[in-house]
């Protein structure tokens, strides 16, 4: 269980939006940076895609200003646009930060977790048992179900899955659902306890080695196949990406390797209490100068 | 986590349980063969130490037959905090797994029966914490005492759970024990656990999900253990077994699979709790060779 990379141009920038379409344009002038191409478009409503995996997955976004209302949206889709996700939700009220390689990004607003200040979405890697086996795989969530703002509780921002008010949409091999969906087949990120952990009530805290250095996983992203009634079943893993079995701040900064490679990490997950095994999802945004 | 295959020679081995002698004999002997070598003793009663693992952990154990009118073989490790674990002799005979580091020791088919179910051994330690532990064993057992039938129920071992437990209320009944750096390991909630790989989002609730591949492949890992010491909040992850997976997914005990170029034994017999798990052991093949 390799952590996985997606390589070429990694971004992490910042970005103060006054406007719907300010977000627009910086989404995609950094997704460009990142790897990703235009499709089709102009000013304040572009298509596009991400450049297709090793496995042979990819995705079109378009990100738009609706002309009207408070949010900028972001919509995930196959590229062949036959199976479309739902609209996320961005407001341009504050500084964003957007992280992105050419398979997936993150959006956010630092020290923020009101809704409309974080969307994430892209595609996954394929263990090689899956390559062939999954031919399209897509997963996005936002923290917002409208743009008015109504919050979705459960988002990688807060915890490790979209269980509680979700806002997310995934399409697996044509088979795509989303929307405020909330069950056993919600996306989440496998996480690692200790047996007898789910015998009590509450969490029973990080998990942690014997040095107390929490436990490090790559992210891997589960979700149902058909709806939020079917079990989610693990379908690859983020790119860039862990999963760190401790609670800790939103926004924090460490440096670590992997395979012998030194990154720059940044933790999404703000100070998560409520998951079995208190996990924060990090994500890699440069090699370290 | 990658498996770690310990090397040497891995024993599948019937011992006669005809009698409390023939039971330290014959586990004596399937040791000897996985590599294990006698510290001292005789017939009845004999100490045997592990190989040294690479990262210098060993551990002494004594099988022995305690004489007079005990019903039950024994089996104490040598280290802080250890327990005596008892296997009864009733003609019932066991199954014994072992490689050079740890055994597993059972009657086929038999999976809640107090005095069947005996394991232990030293740990593999990923590579940073090589030298910050220095002395680290551990084992479990089914049965604490020669009367067998004296417990409300048969406490929950690897062979039947993910986690050993405490049992009728007091911190000598648990069916787990272990010891770094001389740290005796907390018993009942706190014991032996292996790790497990699970998606669930909030404590609670039915939403267990996240444990197989799209495929509906199980997702299996080299097993890791955590356990709990005095004054800690709650257990660490301190090894990991030998020759074992974890695969996530529940399985009825003593049956056989082959991957990753070796043929396993699932020693935990259809657990069913939340994390429903099963812990794979290496074989050399599908059936023991006789005593």
């Amino acid at each position: 269980m390799a952590f996985q990379f997606a390589g070429g141009t990694y971004v992490r920038t910042s970005f103060v939006p006054a406007t719907r379409q300010d977000i627009v344009e910086s989404i995609r002038t950094h997704l460009n940076t990142a790897g990703w191409t235009d499709v089709s478009g102009g000013v304040g409503d572009r298509k596009l895609d991400c450049v297709t995996t090793p496995q042979a997955l990819d995705c079109r976004i378009r990100v738009y200003d609706p002309g009207s209302g408070n949010c900028a949206r972001v919509k995930f889709m196959t590229q062949d646009e036959v199976r479309q996700g739902i609209d996320l939700f961005l407001i341009p009220d504050a500084t964003f930060t957007i992280i992105a390689n050419k398979y997936q990004f993150f959006v956010y607003a630092p020290g923020l977790v009101t809704p409309r200040h974080f969307i994430c979405g892209g595609v996954p890697f394929l263990e090689d048992f899956l390559d062939g086996v999954t031919t399209e795989a897509i997963w996005c969530h936002g923290d917002a179900q409208n743009d008015g703002g109504s919050a979705a509780g459960g988002n990688f921002r807060l915890r490790a899955g979209v269980k509680g008010q979700a806002w997310s949409w995934q399409t697996r091999n044509t088979s795509a659902w989303g929307g405020t969906q909330d069950g056993i087949g919600s996306q989440r990120l496998e996480v690692t306890i200790r047996g007898n952990d789910n015998s009590g009530s509450v969490c029973e805290g990080p998990t942690l080695w014997h040095n107390d250095w929490p436990y490090k996983i790559p992210a891997r992203i589960a979700w149902g196949l058909e709806s939020e009634s079917i079990e989610a079943k693990v379908q690859g893993q983020l790119w860039n990406a862990a999963v760190i079995h401790k609670d800790y701040p939103m926004d924090r900064l460490a440096t670590w390797e992997e395979d012998s490679v030194s990154y720059d990490w940044i933790n999404l997950t703000n100070s998560n209490v409520l998951d079995y095994g208190r996990p924060s999802l990090w994500v890699a945004y440069q090699e370290t100068p | 986590m990658a498996i770690h295959y310990a090397g040497g020679t891995n024993i599948f081995k019937i011992v006669s349980g005809a009698n409390k002698t023939a039971i330290a004999d014959g586990v004596k002997g399937a040791l000897v063969d996985a590599g294990w070598s006698i510290t001292s003793g005789g017939s009845g009663d004999w100490i045997l130490k592990t190989a040294t693992t690479l990262q210098l952990l060993d551990v002494e154990v004594r099988i022995y037959n305690p004489g007079g009118a005990n019903t039950c073989a024994r089996v104490a490790f040598d280290y802080p905090g250890r327990k005596e674990w008892f296997l009864f002799a009733d003609g019932t005979d066991f199954w014994v797994i072992a490689n050079r580091y740890q055994f597993f020791i059972l009657q086929n088919g038999v999976f809640s029966t107090e005095g069947t179910f005996v394991a232990g051994g030293v740990p593999y330690l990923d590579p940073f914490l090589e030298g910050i532990i220095k002395t680290e064993a551990w084992s479990m057992g089914n049965c604490f005492s020669d009367a067998r039938g004296g417990l409300t129920s048969v406490p929950a071992t690897w062979r039947t759970s993910d986690s050993c437990v405490i049992q009728v209320g007091a911190e000598d009944n648990s069916s787990g024990r272990a010891h770094v750096n001389g740290n005796i390991g907390t018993a009942g909630v706190n014991a032996l656990r292996l790790m497990l790989k699970i998606g669930k989002t909030q404590p609670l609730g039915t939403d267990v999900a996240g444990t197989r591949w799209i495929n509906d492949e199980d997702i299996k890992e080299g097993s890791r253990f955590a356990f709990g010491i005095i004054n800690e909040d709650k257990p660490r992850i301190r090894g990991g077994l030998w020759d074992a997976v974890t695969v996530m997914g529940s399985y009825p005990g003593d049956t056989f699979t082959t991957f990753d170029s070796h043929t396993w034994m699932n020693v935990c017999h259809n657990y069913a709790g939340i994390g429903k798990a099963s812990l794979w052991v290496v074989v050399p093949a599908t059936s023991p060779t006789g005593p």
